[in-house]
């Protein structure tokens, strides 16, 4: 039997695997690292988050919201206002187109008018049928009569001619320009 | 082999550091960025907002003068509108000639809901009450019609609905008179 006295080389360990464990300890490290370094990082960004939360109710301070209220309550006065200042109308004018298209010997009795549908009936009396014809055409002339019409034309006892005016009225007679 | 079972435990334990604690958090970050990012752009508007705000408020202070006219001609208070309207009323008559003789009616009317069509866009109603009063004066054509004018010069938003008279012989015409204002 030979006996061996120079000991036998342990098997020896490929170097990959030593530079893989290496390789592995420097990733469990880091990945440890990074743990701590997202919590740091979302500590940081709860602050900043709170922070901003805190500015912006900050920002919609109560001064702001009433001078927001109070702007959006004119700013509705006014789009409320708007249609009514350009729908008004100016009734008076009513009177001048009366006292321009009236015959100096035509007397009304009776007026009637309905300004929301532009309707005027005048009842009335004149000396003779001249007059009344007369009246029709200064009637007929008018820019601002439409559907004129003549009605209920008889003698009185006095011997007068009793008759009816009825017509619509151009809207354009009662703008604040007329 | 030892080196081996290491490398085999670090993998494990890298894996599970990551999937439950690196991800997790990692994810929580991430929302956080994004939630800053939305409150970032939310304090950017609303500050934008208030100083366009504040801007047509200085504007506007320029035109106070047309602006103060809105508040009498669209009150805010029907109730004391119709008050008013009433007192104002007798008031214009007597200055101009007529006899208030009698006052026959009044009503507020409140603006009708708007029908909504499906699918439209809902329309913003609009406040504005109507308020009608109806009387009878009597007096001459041209204290009618001086009357009729101290209407449209009031501060109020005032529309004729309605004027019929009738004289009868020699007397003083009768004037039946409906009229409209607004308030809130």
């Amino acid at each position: 039997m030979v006996i061996e006295i120079i000991p036998k080389k342990g098997a020896k360990i490929p170097s990959w695997q030593s530079y893989l464990l290496y390789f592995i300890i420097v990733l469990l490290l880091s990945s440890i690292l990074g743990y701590f370094g997202l919590r740091y990082f979302i500590k940081k960004s709860d602050q900043k988050l709170k922070d901003l939360t805190a500015e912006v109710e900050k920002a919609k301070s109560p001064e702001r919201k009433l001078l927001k209220e109070g702007l959006e309550s004119l700013s509705a006065k006014i789009d409320d206002f708007a249609p009514l200042l350009l729908g008004h109308q100016k009734s008076s004018n009513f009177f001048n187109f009366l006292e321009e298209n009236t015959h100096p010997k035509v007397f009304f009795t009776k007026l009637d008018f309905d300004a929301k549908a532009n309707h005027l009936g005048l009842s009335g009396q004149t000396d003779d049928f001249l007059t009344l014809g007369q009246q029709l055409l200064i009637f007929r002339k008018s820019e601002f009569v439409q559907n004129l019409k003549l009605s209920e034309v008889k003698i009185s006892k006095e011997g007068k001619v009793e008759f009816t005016f009825d017509f619509s009225l151009n809207p354009k007679l009662f703008n604040f320009s007329q | 082999m030892s080196k081996l079972i290491f490398i085999f435990l670090g993998i494990v334990a890298i894996l599970a550091i990551g999937f439950f604690l690196v991800w997790p958090e990692y994810q929580k970050f991430e929302s956080l960025k994004v939630d800053i990012e939305n409150n970032e752009l939310d304090l950017r508007q609303v500050e934008d907002y208030f100083t366009k705000l504040e801007r047509t408020a200085k504007d506007l202070e320029e035109y106070q003068n047309q602006l103060s006219k809105i508040d009498p001609a669209l009150p805010d208070n029907s109730s004391s509108t119709v008050i008013s309207l009433i007192n104002f009323i007798q008031k214009a008559s007597s200055q101009n000639g007529l006899n208030l003789k009698k006052l026959k009616s009044f009503s507020i009317i409140s603006p009708k809901l708007p029908t909504q069509t499906a699918g439209a866009p809902a329309q913003p109603q609009s406040k504005v009450k109507d308020i009608l009063v109806d009387f009878k004066v009597s007096g001459s054509y041209f204290a009618l019609k001086n009357f009729i004018q101290t209407l449209e010069n009031s501060a109020k938003i005032i529309e004729v609905e309605n004027l019929s008279f009738s004289v009868e012989k020699e007397e003083t015409p009768s004037i039946d008179l409906k009229i409209k204002t607004f308030s809130y």
